[in-house]
């Protein structure tokens, strides 16, 4: 007699990737991004203290978790269910890790085919990283529900900088505004987009000069310059999924040029967020956002892409010159329009969107416009 | 409906003349069906002044029990308020709060945030357009320090009517309530019990000598001090508690007592 099993949200998106590693050939999956580990095993690595954590999803479904033993209190705390092995801390931590990885392998048959991510790649293995993007592709009730939830502190920390905003603020100071808003809130984890494979958070700059790195918490002199656009962009998580929503502020009237080039890219980001809908091909949107801002401002000013896949972190490229991809119902975007300026900081605006049934439904409240504070 | 409680509810006149009650109801953060209920229930056990926000996305859930209650407009005063990333859509903002919530008018509209920290000159001359215009009945602001009181007086010509901020006995600031008052300013109290230490042995004490609860208290100090309060519960019985505060006098003692607990410099 077959029987029916309820399975949970996790063991869904297990399922989901592990019918794709059916189709790619694939037995066993090394997962080593934050946002592979976030949405296999429900586990935010990304505040981990040592670098190479390695979700090994096995056949059946099984996984186990390989991590420093530093971090071992953190997977303890996680709610995690499935099996750990831990490589010990000191100088040669990277060969231990290697080691417990080897060890981990060695017990497969020799026909087995490994996938694995960037931050675990080895000799003959399939890239993880198409597996994954196709898994991770629709979104499911569950993971709309963190998304939105996700939407919603993203709102709140676009407020929390926003309304209390001031031109003598310190970077720290506007960090510790938003921090307070999202916990208070129920948040408290958020992210810098810009991170590598094995979840360290570097610095960057987005577009340069913005003040979104200050949400990223890397070292500045945390001095703002309030005659200059202010963008900024806040990634916060809820229960692993992110939320991805910025703008920028200017503290002064803004002139002519910045005006016109923030109203230009403004209304193209609106043509291009009606555009989406399921049917439409990524490069159409793509398209579209081009033409609307044709004769306004030079193609090199602008970001190539506009668009990524949203879920456990920022996945894949999506709106940008080459993506055939078809848009559908349940996918869920990331659109970040951007022209950079020769000199200082540039002009963004950020949203999340849920590709639906009739068309698209924006998940943020933020404007995406000039926001004057003045 | 309670309408005793109502008439108890003791009103100030702001410079325009609009009466505004020194209780009302804060909505924040209740939202949709959730939001309705509360209001439908605030207004039903007596108060007559809710407070909303464009930034609390609620002013919809307002409206809507603004359209099913049976008590008339005129008896209600609605506050609402601008956010600072409004600057420049001020009359596309306004418009879409009186849509939202149903009315040609809003008794008080205040500016939430000083934008960028700054006096918000040319926003504040749009919220004098609107009164005039009959749109708006009263002006304010909230969250504004002293200095941008008087820097929007300086550039505009006009004061505010109401002065609201983070109050409770914890933020007291004898210093802002006396210059207010020097300028016609009506101080209003957000959040006038998420920042008080309702625990506070002075709160207690007085609390238990006239059989109230220290939030009581709090609420009746504020009333005293003629500062506006608008405390929010979505709890019938914590909602009515917070209104029945008129039963009981604080004395002066009392009052210089609960002024003491202040932690502002």
């Amino acid at each position: 007699m077959a029987t029916t099993m309820t399975l949970n949200p996790v063991q869904r998106r297990v399922q989901r990737v592990a019918e794709q590693m059916d189709a790619a050939g694939a037995d066993v999956l090394l997962a080593t991004s934050p946002s592979a580990i976030a949405y296999l095993a429900d586990l935010n690595i990304r505040s981990f203290t040592a670098p190479g954590t390695v979700l090994v999803l096995g056949p059946g479904g099984n996984t186990t978790l390989l991590a420093s033993e530093a971090d071992q209190p953190k997977i303890a705390a996680s709610g995690y269910r499935g099996l750990t092995d831990f490589w010990s801390l000191g100088q040669d931590a990277e060969e231990r890790r290697e080691s417990v990885l080897r060890m981990h392998l060695s017990g497969l048959p020799s026909s087995a085919r490994v996938a694995a991510e960037r931050g675990a790649l080895r000799e003959g293995a399939i890239a993880a990283e198409p597996i994954l993007d196709a898994a991770m592709r629709i979104k499911d009730d569950d993971e709309i529900r963190r998304l939105r939830a996700a939407a919603d502190l993203a709102d709140i920390g676009y407020t929390a900088v926003v309304d209390r905003m001031t031109p003598e603020l310190r970077v720290y100071e506007i960090v510790r505004n938003v921090d307070r808003s999202l916990r208070r809130a129920g948040g408290g984890e958020f992210w810098s987009p810009l991170e590598d494979a094995a979840g360290v958070t570097r610095a960057g700059y987005y577009p340069a000069g913005s003040i979104a790195t200050l949400l990223g918490r890397h070292e500045e002199t945390g001095v703002l310059d309030p005659s200059q656009p202010l963008p900024f962009a806040l990634y916060p998580l809820s229960e692993n999924y992110t939320g991805a929503a910025g703008t920028t502020i200017v503290f002064e009237t803004p002139g002519p040029l910045l005006r016109s080039l923030a109203d230009a890219l403004s209304d193209a980001t609106e043509t291009a967020l009606a555009a989406i809908r399921p049917g439409i091909r990524a490069d159409e949107v793509f398209a579209i956002h081009r033409q609307a801002l044709q004769g306004t401002v030079s193609p090199d000013r602008l970001d190539p892409i506009i668009g990524y896949s949203l879920g456990t972190g920022l996945g894949r490229p999506l709106l940008s010159a080459t993506s055939e991809e078809v848009l559908e119902p349940g996918m869920a975007l990331s659109v970040r329009t951007a022209i950079t300026r020769e000199q200082g900081p540039g002009i963004a605006f950020q949203t999340t969107v849920l590709v639906t049934e009739t068309g698209n439904e924006r998940l943020n409240i933020v404007p995406l416009r000039l926001i004057e504070l003045h | 409906m309670t309408p005793a409680l109502s008439t108890a509810t003791p009103t100030v006149t702001l410079t325009a003349g609009a009466k505004m009650p020194l209780i009302g109801f804060g909505t924040h953060p209740l939202r949709g069906q959730e939001a309705t209920d509360a209001i439908l229930q605030a207004l039903d056990l007596g108060y007559r002044s809710v407070d909303t926000a464009t930034r609390y996305q609620n002013q919809d859930a307002v409206g809507a029990a603004l359209r099913q209650t049976s008590i008339p407009r005129e008896e209600l005063f609605i506050t609402t308020k601008l956010p600072p990333d409004a600057v420049g859509f001020e009359r596309k903002t306004l418009e879409q709060s009186l849509e939202a919530l149903g009315t040609d008018y809003v008794d008080l509209w205040l500016m939430h945030w000083p934008p960028g920290g700054s006096p918000g000159a040319g926003s504040w001359k749009e919220f004098i357009r609107a009164r005039e215009e009959g749109l708006v009945r009263a002006i304010g602001v909230s969250n504004y320090q002293l200095r941008l009181l008087d820097a929007l007086k300086r550039e505009t010509g006009e004061y505010p009517e109401v002065a609201q901020l983070q109050w409770s006995p914890v933020y007291y600031s004898e210093r802002y309530l006396t210059a207010c008052r020097e300028r016609g300013i009506v101080v209003g109290a957000h959040s006038p019990l998420r920042s008080a230490r309702l625990e506070d042995p002075v709160l207690t004490e007085i609390a238990r000598a006239h059989d109230a609860t220290p939030t009581q208290v709090i609420i009746r100090w504020d009333v005293q001090h003629g500062v506006a309060v608008v405390p929010k519960s979505a709890h019938r019985e914590r909602m009515l508690s917070n209104l029945d505060v008129m039963r009981f006098t604080l004395t002066e003692d009392e009052m210089k007592a609960i002024d003491g607990l202040s932690e502002l410099e």
